[in-house]
């Protein structure tokens, strides 16, 4: 019978092994072996991205355009002195912010409640479980092309509901205060159910003896939330929002599809905002100088994370 | 058990609830697939699908190369998929299990791949794929793909083979197991479910991927399904139900490889490790 | 390690020899060697259509015999990024269609070859359609068609109105109105969005050369001109009148029209053509055009050229081609599937389809009064620039933003981003 400690995960950070210092397994091979591991991941990486990225960053310099990009002359920051100076793009920053925040919040919360609904035994919970997953293994362009409909304004079906019950017709995609809602609401809908896939697999690893020795101890369902579940999933949640947060400031086709940026300008985030500058401006420069300041948005994140991380495993290890 | 009342029908309704919103938007697909123009623009969409057209279906898919693009799709998702899970594995094994020099770089830098949006490292990849020779395949794709979702995949395992405790490896190490051993028969298995979700998401990354697929493939036999959907938007109209058609056919697959794979995300930890 | 002076020697020559010998290889079409060139075109991806078209062209052989094509279809909306992003790479398909603003764009850039060889050895067949593809004295391109935007309405409905055709804007806003009461079908459709920025460029450019006015004259933008203020203005006005499609996007409202939901839209020939035959006959007989209801006659065009790669490995052949497409039979081809659309030549039209689209000749009466929308003095800058003014345009429909006061904004961003 495992006992409790046994099977106590361990922490992220917490390493059994120091290469180089005395090891059970010893020799050349250890410390070549974490190496060997890591390199296949770190030069794919290196060549497929993150040359282009340098590439990107030294196009930034320069005045090139798309279909001459060879042809550019250095301008060392003009264009990033120009990007500060423009109010579209901080307005894009801001609304790459709000997007995210509001995608992630929904998607996670919305993600973690169904995977704790799923997470008792029930009959149909297989078909249950198959359903919702549909909206993510919907292509994007598909589930881009339905809520367009949906959102029509004059034949959609949800102004069709709304002005049933008298509420009248809301430009969902050409009206600026709503175009923002709408592609979260689409966002979220199509990713909610990623959310609630890993964090059912991280529930789903919690022995029921820690189920059975809750309800014992004469807790109830909230309680056993809070005092089993909560605290295995944690981990899980963390990275799965982490994931969220980087793909919303990355996510361009469900956006674009849905409102090319507008109306106003009202939903368009960083990535949009390069892709206008880079295909429709044609300015590639420019849209790297956008591209490398979104590059510093998300190395600002992951420091973030990660210094919590550090700073969590070190009060843990107390 | 627990025999809350209100508990459980708190439990249905919320259930219920998130499920209709998750499924309303097919069923609408779906409903919209089987309205004839003029009740869509009209005289107004019935809010029942027209059963009886489901007749024409078939004739309207026959009219399109479905099947190639299909499998297209397939090979695409497969390939990214298998690919990404096999570099991932070693990764995340070896960021989770050492400490090693290099390693906080290399966490940062799976990390920041994820954020380049793909619109600025497009024209670069092409260049470098054009010089290769790696364009108009489906093997450049997997390439390409892969490269952004390895990451997601190293970052799930990684979560999950630290929630494996050292001392069951320590255990078959013991025994006598070599290295590449604890990892393929011992770890792996016990993360069996996080493989499993892991692998689901490669295979949806590769099989929903447009850009890409859409600047490095000049065959209309290599269209993927996502192009092909997209080709329906034509230059001057859209026809929304033969779009929604196409749509409902090319989700179907997506939805049945998560269907077999979801047996595995559920069966748990099984049965074997550290005894006593 | 020293090479020998005599093995660096047969180093060079045969270095030399494969370098002579892959010249000669990349001489088309002379030793009858079997040559392929790609024709690239989103139009083979209209379904049914698109087909036909293709057949149109398929049997191509060369003046030799020996050249085949290969079609490279790519959906409309991707066809421009990514042919942008072939070309920057230095490869691309060898023949391929652009539309105006991105012509204007590779041929300042150098990506186009100049075709005025071609022009010369069949100038005389050709009419006034193919003179905008004269770039700084180099001709980069032929007319592969040129579709023009009329006033389309639907004659049934105006009668049920009892209204006449509009010749100006005011009787337009009146007809509008009227069907909108009489019939419950809406008065005018038109696109609202920059979600369809393309598009709408077009349709606006008919509101702003109708009111004579332009996005640049001799040089300077003009955004805030007082003939654009007053495009603008007139624009607004019949949004706000209740009497025009709000948010509804161009394939929604064609659609309305083809199913007889709609009296006036300003559109062109291609979006007629697929109206038309998607739309029950009863309704389609009823389609008409009629010139736009402003001071100034000037109608826009979207051409459509037919243009030839530098980086292609057989330009000689792909030249063949673009010469083969403007001789009478292929244009009668061409024609035939493409419908009444002005051609680098003057197609007859034929009578069945005179009877069968009255609309027909009416369209193609106005191509002759045409122009882009590319701005003069600031081509390449072209989609930017429409793109400021329709965002100021956005501003004034849903944000209630006064006219003068959007486009002097539109004016000063311009300014600064092109400073």
């Amino acid at each position: 019978m495992q006992t409790l400690t046994s099977m106590t995960p361990v922490r992220a950070g917490y390493t059994k092994q120091s290469v180089g210092g005395r090891t059970r397994i010893g020799g050349f091979t250890a410390l070549l072996w974490p190496y060997l591991l890591i390199v296949p991941s770190i030069a794919y990486l290196v060549v497929m991205l993150l040359i282009p990225l340098v590439q990107g960053a030294a196009l930034s310099l320069t005045d090139t355009r798309l279909i001459n990009p060879s042809g550019g002359r250095f301008v060392g920051l003009d264009n990033y002195t120009r990007l500060i100076e423009q109010p579209l793009f901080w307005q894009s920053v801001g609304t790459t912010l709000v997007y995210t925040a509001f995608t992630v919040l929904f998607a996670v919360g919305i993600g973690t409640i169904a995977a704790l609904l799923l997470n008792r035994p029930f009959r149909g919970r297989t078909a249950v479980r198959s359903m919702m997953a549909l909206p993510w293994a919907l292509p994007t362009v598909a589930t881009a092309l339905v809520f367009s409909w949906m959102f029509n304004l004059s034949n959609g079906v949800l102004n069709r509901g709304s002005q049933a019950l008298g509420l009248g017709q809301i430009g969902w995609l050409t009206d600026p205060r709503w175009g923002l809602v709408s592609v979260t609401m689409a966002s979220v809908w199509a990713v909610f159910p990623l959310v609630m896939l890993v964090v059912l697999a991280a529930m789903q690893s919690i022995p029921e003896e820690l189920y059975e020795a809750a309800s014992l101890d004469g807790a109830n369902a909230w309680q056993s939330f809070r005092a089993v579940t909560w605290p295995h999933i944690t981990p899980t949640v963390r990275v799965v929002a982490l994931l969220m947060t980087i793909w919303s400031i990355r996510r361009f086709e469900i956006i674009f599809l849905l409102t090319g940026g507008g109306p106003n300008n009202s939903t368009t985030t960083l990535v949009v905002n390069v892709y206008r500058e880079a295909f429709q401006d044609e300015q590639l420069g420019r849209a790297a100088a956008i591209g490398v300041f979104g590059l510093l948005l998300s190395l600002v994140v992951t420091f973030v994370y990660f210094a919590a991380e550090r700073r969590r495993t070190k009060r843990e290890a107390h | 058990m627990r025999t809350f009342r209100p508990s459980t029908a708190l439990r249905s309704l919320g259930l219920i609830a998130i499920l209709a919103v998750a499924v309303f938007p097919v069923y609408w697909m779906i409903n919209t697939a089987l309205s004839a123009d003029s009740e869509l623009f009209n005289t107004g969409q019935d809010l029942y699908p027209h059963i009886e057209r489901v007749g024409e279906i078939p004739e309207f898919l026959s009219g399109i190369p479905i099947g190639r693009w299909l499998w297209n799709s397939a090979v695409i998702a497969l390939g990214t998929t298998v690919l990404s899970l096999l570099i991932a594995v070693h990764a995340a094994y070896a960021l989770s299990r050492y400490r090693f020099f290099g390693k906080g770089i290399a966490g940062v830098l799976l990390f920041t791949t994820q954020m380049m949006p793909q619109a600025l490292i497009l024209v670069p990849l092409f260049a470098l794929f054009s010089t290769l020779g790696l364009l108009n395949n489906l093997g450049g794709l997997v390439l390409a793909n892969t490269a952004f979702v390895m990451p997601v995949g190293v970052f799930i395992l990684k979560g999950a083979i630290d929630g494996v405790p050292f001392e069951i490896e320590e255990a078959a190490r013991v025994d006598g197991a070599s290295r590449f051993g604890i990892l393929s028969l011992v770890v792996l298995p016990l993360i069996g479910p996080s493989v499993a979700a892991a692998a689901v998401i490669c295979f949806f990354d590769g099989w929903n991927e447009f850009m890409f697929a859409n600047v490095f493939i000049r065959d209309q036999a290599l269209w993927p399904a996502s192009i092909g959907l997209s080709s329906f938007i034509g230059q001057f109209y859209t026809p929304i139900n033969g779009v929604m058609i196409a749509a409902l056919a090319f989700a179907l697959p997506a939805v049945v490889f998560f269907l077999l794979m979801q047996r595995r995300i559920v069966s748990g930890l099984t049965a074997g490790s550290v005894k006593g | 390690m020293r090479i020998s002076r005599k093995s660096f020697a047969v180093a060079i020559a045969s270095a030399g020899a494969l370098a002579l010998t892959s010249c000669a290889a990349a001489t088309p079409t002379d030793d009858g060697a079997p040559v392929s060139i790609t024709f690239a075109n989103w139009e083979f991806t209209n379904g049914e259509a698109g087909e036909r078209l293709w057949e149109q062209v398929a049997d191509y052989t060369g003046p030799d015999g020996n050249v085949t094509l290969v079609k490279e279809a790519t959906a409309f909306t991707s066809f421009s990024d990514k042919l942008n992003t072939e070309l920057g790479a230095g490869g691309g398909p060898d023949v391929f269609l652009v539309q105006d603003a991105q012509f204007n764009s590779l041929a300042r850039a150098g990506l186009l070859e100049p075709l005025d060889d071609v022009y010369e050895r069949v100038a005389d067949g050709l009419n006034a359609s193919n003179d905008d593809a004269v770039i700084d004295g180099v001709r980069y391109g032929l007319n592969w068609e040129r579709p023009n935007y009329a006033m389309l309405y639907n004659a049934a409905l105006l009668e049920q109105a009892q209204v006449e055709v509009p010749t100006t804007f005011q009787e337009l806003l009146q007809a509008a109105e009227a069907i909108q009461s009489a019939t419950g079908a809406q008065g005018f459709a038109g696109r609202t969005s920059t979600t369809e920025l393309d598009g709408w460029a077009l349709e606006m450019g008919n509101w702003v050369f109708g009111h004579g006015g332009a996005l640049a004259v001799d040089g300077e933008v003009t955004l805030n001109s007082a003939e654009n203020v007053a495009a603008l203005e007139s624009f607004a006005e019949l949004y706000r009148s209740g009497a025009m499609t709000v948010g509804d996007d161009s394939s929604t409202f064609r659609t309305k029209f083809g199913q007889g939901q709609i009296g006036f839209m300003f559109d062109n020939a291609g979006a007629i053509v697929s109206m038309a035959s998607n739309a029950d006959p009863s309704i389609s007989s009823q389609f008409h055009a009629a010139p736009l209801p402003f001071e100034t006659p000037t109608v826009v065009a979207n051409p459509t050229w037919i243009v030839v790669n530098p980086h292609g490995k057989h330009i000689e052949a792909a030249k063949d081609f673009v010469e083969w497409v403007v001789n009478p039979t292929a244009q009668q081809r061409i024609s035939s599937v493409q419908g009444a659309i002005r051609f680098a030549t003057d197609v007859e039209l034929t009578d069945e389809f005179i009877a069968a689209n009255p609309w027909g000749l009416e369209l193609l009466a106005l191509s002759d009064d045409s122009r882009t929308t590319v701005v003069p003095g600031f081509e390449e800058d072209t989609k930017a620039l429409w793109r400021e003014f329709l965002t100021a345009a956005e501003a004034v429909l849903v944000g209630g933003a006064d006219v003068q006061d959007a486009l002097d904004q539109a004016q000063t961003i311009v300014e600064q981003d092109l400073g």
